[in-house]
């Protein structure tokens, strides 16, 4: 009698699991369209380009991510569909291949683009953090030589700044880079790179002068000067979709006129590039926040437990709402500091830093939040809500952790 | 792809269909036409297909793409009566489109299968579901739409008053009666009796 109990329970269950996933699946975007301030403030035409990469998002990114996640691919077609799209160069101006597009509006793209898969969404944004340094910094040499194949994703790019003892303290970096004649010899290790080892460019600040900050200069050094290597693609909790390796200078030879900017720029250079990105990565922890958010509100209308669906008990109501808060919230900080960044305001810095420590904390919650409210079933990998989870835990940790946004912070808020 | 030189789209209606225009214009069409009318609800086939004469007049496309049917009338008539004022070869439920020097190679799905033929151009085709996928509209020509130009043209300037009267007159909606349930019969010659005389 028990057998034939429990083999009827497990048929129940995986045809209740079938029923919830293809519901679920089906529940992508339209209750994006519920969203109070999902479309506040915004032009008709950004709306229509939030709609567009809803669309890419939606039929590209989120049937896929569970499958890249699952066996590593970095999904170099998609990206490059993505980028014929025009997703390769969002901040680039359109004379070199890229979409000139606001950071306000680039924003509400990637938004989008990581309800589908965050982890790639992510690497998407440092990619274009690289491509945005090219253009503001680069002169029109390097323009011509790099952006337009950046822009289309012919050249996948990456940013080196972290180094195994020089992380939070970036400044401290000892990657070297002695000019000998007309090329610099660059020795040292980065770590912790996105795109490390797949990626044709890679922008890395070393040390051309004193201590400190101003002693910094950036490079563009291409995956085949001579001297450069890569470390083994690293185990890690979340963002599968993408490789990340330690990239290793051993005499690398990197010719002078690859220098972006002046000698002792490179430090400003990579900060001004953090800014924009840990907007971006903030962003990436809002959709993903976003689609575990959807995906909770759907589930508990349709399971029932004690004779009712979830969404009738008072505390999963209010757990509800509380996240509804948050995602708001967040949408809210970080829209502002994307206008901050827009208008080139003296206070954009700490803006993207608040955005980036508060969006990124909720986000995390709000996944966690969502894992909770799907029971058991948001442990199991047949559901998508870990591997959200999974994905934004690192953008707490990464492009400045949420410890360094308190520091610049305090200091905005200290200043005289 | 470079098939053609320059799509131009069009629409007839009040001036919500400039919205629609504009994401026309945002997925590539290089420029678009809005004929103008304030209600649009009364027109029918064809005095769409008699507007669409007077742009073909005008335009002299090679090519001039429909619907197959619409979403309210449902009566996939436009192209047909298009052709039929014009001259030119209609090909109407096309699922593929080959564009050659010469002609046009259409694949249209019939009820028995599909069927490909070759029109001399111009030509009018209308689109099956199965056509093509929709493309993603790219970023930069989201933004570029806006640039680009739309014509209006008022109604009354391609049909005359007397061509904008309704030819048919539609005096009724309704649902098909609900099926009944079936019933019994006590004889060969009564089941006869209702297939010849009820079961029409």
């Amino acid at each position: 009698m028990n057998r034939v109990y429990k083999s009827l329970r497990t048929a129940n269950q995986s045809l209740l699991r079938r029923n919830i996933q293809s519901n679920i699946q089906r529940y992508f975007s339209s209750t994006s369209e519920k969203n109070t301030f999902m479309k506040t403030g915004l032009t008709e035409e950004q709306i229509e380009i939030q709609a567009m990469a809803a669309d890419f998002s939606e039929r590209q990114m989120f049937p896929f991510a569970g499958e890249w996640d699952e066996n590593k691919i970095f999904p170099e077609d998609m990206l490059r569909e993505a980028a014929q799209l025009g997703f390769g160069g969002v901040f680039v101006d359109p004379n070199y291949g890229g979409t000139g597009l606001d950071r306000l509006t680039g924003n509400i793209v990637f938004e989008q683009l990581a309800m589908g898969c965050t982890s790639t969404t992510a690497y998407i944004t440092i990619h274009n953090m690289c491509a945005w340094m090219i253009d503001t910094f680069g002169n029109e040499q390097q323009k011509e030589k790099y952006l337009e194949a950046v822009c289309n994703m012919d050249m996948f790019a990456s940013y080196c700044l972290t180094e195994p003892s020089a992380g939070s303290d970036a400044a401290s970096l000892k990657t070297k880079a002695e000019l000998k004649g007309d090329k610099y010899i660059l020795n040292g290790e980065k770590a912790f790179i996105s795109g490390g080892g797949r990626s044709d460019v890679y922008l890395i600040m070393a040390r051309t002068g004193e201590p400190g900050p101003k002693g910094i200069s950036c490079f563009v050094v291409e995956k085949d000067f001579p001297g450069i290597t890569f470390g083994k693609n690293e185990y890690k909790l979340g963002w599968n979709t993408q490789p990340t390796a330690a990239v290793i200078l051993d005499n690398c030879e990197v010719p002078v006129e690859n220098r972006l900017g002046n000698e002792g720029d490179g430090f400003k250079i990579a900060m001004m590039g953090l800014d924009g990105g840990r907007l971006s990565i903030g962003t990436c922890s809002l959709g993903a926040a976003q689609q575990c958010f959807n995906q909770a509100r759907d589930y508990v209308k349709q399971r029932k437990q004690f004779g009712q669906p979830l969404s009738n008990f008072q505390n999963t109501q209010f757990k509800l709402a509380d996240m509804a808060v948050s995602l708001e919230t967040s949408r809210l900080i970080l829209r502002e500091a994307a206008r901050a960044m827009d208008n080139k305001d003296s206070d954009r810095t700490v803006k993207c830093s608040m955005a980036k420590k508060f969006a990124t904390d909720r986000g995390f919650e709000v996944c966690n939040d969502s894992l909770q409210l799907h029971g058991g079933y948001g442990y199991l990998k047949e559901f998508p809500i870990e591997r959200y989870l999974r994905d934004v835990r690192v953008h707490q940790i990464l492009e400045g952790t949420n410890e360094v946004m308190q520091m610049i912070i305090s200091r905005g808020v200290l200043a005289d | 792809q470079k098939a053609v030189d320059e799509v131009v789209a069009f629409s007839v209606g009040p001036q919500k269909a400039v919205d629609e225009l504009r994401r026309a214009l945002a997925k590539g069409v290089d420029r678009a036409i809005h004929i103008k009318d304030a209600k649009a609800d009364y027109l029918q086939p064809l005095q769409i297909a008699k507007i669409s004469q007077k742009l073909v007049e005008r335009e002299e496309p090679e090519i001039i793409f429909f619907g197959k049917q619409s979403i309210d009338g449902d009566q996939s008539q436009t192209p047909q009566l298009l052709s039929a004022m014009t001259g030119y070869p209609v090909a109407s439920f096309a699922s593929e489109v080959v564009v050659e020097d010469e002609n046009v190679e259409v694949t249209r799905e019939i009820d028995g299968g599909l069927e490909t033929i070759a029109l001399g151009k111009p030509a009018i085709i209308s689109a099956d579901l199965r056509l093509n996928e929709p493309r993603f509209t790219n970023l930069r020509n989201i933004m570029q739409a806006k640039k680009k130009p739309i014509e209006t043209i008022a109604i009354g300037d391609l049909l005359s008053e007397e061509d904008a009267k309704p030819h048919v007159n539609v005096k009724e909606y309704k649902l098909p009666a609900k099926r009944s349930g079936g019933i019994k019969v006590e004889s060969t010659e009564e089941l006869f009796d209702k297939l010849r005389n009820e079961a029409k």
